[in-house]
């Protein structure tokens, strides 16, 4: 009878699950992300009544990793590739000179190239979730709309600060095994740079050139505020870095070893 | 020795269910035998190539997966992980270890259920320690790996059975069909919701995404340029997938359609596993494929085995 119950339950679920989540009900509340489909942090929830039928079904999926998320490349597909590039700063600049590090997944040919299925697709998809937003960036859009475009760009630092610190930290301390001869950095900025695709029918070689967008600084060589996150955000619109507070009601704050 | 030997429990099922011979008819265990051995190998196959290179960038301290970076994620929720606040890069290649002998004892069908219990749970955990190295196919991993911990999957080709055979016991074995009816279910499931998103983006109604995700330098193994240009074809493999796609729970349900909606999707997924940089997803999928194949047929076929053959010839039943 139980393995009645829990068959006839699975069918529930996966059929329950799905349909829930064509109709979105969840909030962000600007932590890393998950892979669940959510609403911009801030939004009021326009669909309470789901949000409270799914929660059964989320706690069933958490527990067992039967995550039901299937809309690859769908409905949309972003215009342009991503990639982050990290900057090693050093206060005396007339001294040390920035150095920038690329991901090892940026071609550094995009008329030729082959990406290997390795491990090097695990940390692809990494890269794309720091590099999220960007996928969509247009700049004729966020002058339209620079509030908008703002608050999301803060929300996106003050969500994923810690996995850009990470991922800040592990380059830099890579590149720094193979320089022993340079100092630890006094900042470590993360860019994102944005290759965008081809309409149809152009013409082969024929691509924009990428650009890069600053997007958060890390100021590891000192402590920071104690009120404020440790990765301060760029605001395109001021042209400057501004720090942001930790949102309300989060942990505290993990102590890790700040410098690399 | 003609009475049929059925492995597993069976379930009491409700209303039609229990009356439809398609949920409550016993099949040849060697279907979910088939998904076992695919998902270990391709499990196996990711385990050494698209973690253990670069397994301490992703895990433990100084690494991607840090464990502050996604411990708020653990917090509030159901989620677990038996990596949550694990620095120590030995244990981490320690859980590495464990994962693999239990990828290879599902392989091989030795303790399967608890082989695929110990890969579950440390798939599961694996992913939430460092949930931006994961995609969809990670989720395709652990539903087949959460169905093999909870059904027979040792009936056939396993340590278990080839004892059964050495005692002397011959008859094939089979099983109750629901692991297998609810795998396809969760197929179904995915390539019909798949379709629904993408039917509601205006560019794959307009077929501009195959160019799109083609001619994207992130998402692709090969350069745009690198590929034959056919002028129309990109909008016929927009269209294909989204019909294809939309369309799989009715094809899948008409017999006629069933073999090349099915060979379609083995195209498409291999196709997208040469092209794009999906890391295993494309052959995980693959695996929701394999109860399809009648393993048993192709078996006594081949191995011709006059005794065994004409023993089992008389169990052999439409799955």
């Amino acid at each position: 009878v139980l393995l009645g119950a829990f068959i006839v339950w699975q069918l529930v679920f996966i059929v329950a699950s799905n349909l829930f989540d064509l109709f979105p009900h969840r909030i962000h509340r600007l932590d890393e992300m998950t892979s669940f489909r959510e609403l911009l942090a801030g939004t009021k929830n326009p669909r309470p009544v789901i949000h409270a039928l799914a929660s059964v079904t989320d706690c069933w999926a958490q527990l067992t990793g039967q995550y039901q998320m299937w809309w690859l490349f769908a409905p949309d597909f972003p215009q342009q590739a991503t990639f982050p590039v990290v900057e090693l700063r050093w206060d005396d600049d007339t001294a040390r000179p920035p150095i920038r590090l690329l991901s090892p997944t940026e071609p550094a040919n995009t008329s030729s190239y082959f990406h290997p299925p390795d491990s090097t697709d695990r940390l692809l998809h990494y890269e794309v979730n720091l590099g999220l937003g960007y996928g969509y960036w247009n700049e004729a859009e966020v002058a339209a709309a620079p509030d908008k475009w703002r608050k999301l760009h803060f929300d996106m630092v003050t969500s994923q600060w810690k996995s850009m610190r990470a991922y800040m930290r592990w380059k830099t301390t890579r590149f720094l095994a193979q320089r022993p001869d340079l100092p630890p950095p006094d900042e470590v900025r993360l860019l994102i740079r944005v290759y965008p695709s081809p309409p149809p029918g152009a013409a082969r070689g024929q691509r924009s050139p990428p650009y890069d967008l600053p997007y958060s600084r890390w100021r590891c060589a000192e402590d920071g505020s104690p009120d404020c996150l440790p990765v301060e955000a760029y605001d395109p619109f001021i042209d400057r870095y501004v720090a942001l507070p930790y949102p309300p009601g989060t942990q505290p704050p993990i102590k890790v070893s700040q410098r690399p | 020795m003609n009475e049929q030997l059925v492995v597993g429990l069976k379930p009491s099922l409700p209303g039609f269910l229990g009356q439809s011979s398609w949920w409550t008819e016993p099949i040849r265990a060697e279907r979910l035998a088939a998904v076992r051995v695919g998902t270990a190998a391709v499990l196996l196959a990711d385990i050494c190539c698209t973690y253990f290179p670069q397994w301490a960038d992703f895990y433990g301290a100084g690494s991607l997966g840090s464990p502050e970076v996604f411990a708020g994620r653990l917090c509030g929720s159901f989620r677990w992980s038996l990596l949550a606040g694990i620095s120590d890069q030995r244990i981490v290649m320690a859980y590495f270890g464990v994962w693999i002998v239990a990828a290879v004892c599902l392989l091989l069908g030795i303790f399967p259920r608890l082989a695929a219990c110990a890969a579950w749970a440390l798939a599961v955990s694996f992913q939430n320690a460092n949930a931006y190295i994961h995609n969809s196919g990670d989720m395709v991993r652990q539903i087949l790996l959460f169905y093999l911990m909870i059904s027979p999957c040792g009936a056939a080709w396993s340590l278990a059975s080839w004892r059964r055979r050495r005692l002397g016991d011959q008859r094939p074995a089979f099983i109750h069909p629901w692991p297998i009816r609810l795998l396809l279910v969760q197929l179904v499931a995915i390539y019909f919701i798949n379709g629904t998103y993408k039917v509601a983006g205006e560019d794959w109604r307009g077929g501009e995404i195959m160019h799109r995700v083609l001619a994207n330098v992130l998402w692709t193994r090969f350069s745009y340029d690198q590929l034959p240009h056919i002028p129309g074809t990109v909008a016929v493999m927009t269209w294909v997938t989204l019909v294809w796609e939309l369309g799989f729970p009715i094809l899948i349900a008409t017999p006629r359609l069933r073999a090349p909606a099915l060979w379609l999707g083995v195209v498409f997924h291999l196709t997208s596993a040469a092209l794009l940089t999906l890391a295993p997803f494309p052959f995980y999928m693959l695996c929701l494929y394999l109860p399809f194949v009648p393993w048993e047929k192709w078996r006594l076929s081949r191995c011709g085995l006059p005794g065994r053959t004409s023993e089992e010839a008389k169990h052999l039943a439409p799955a």
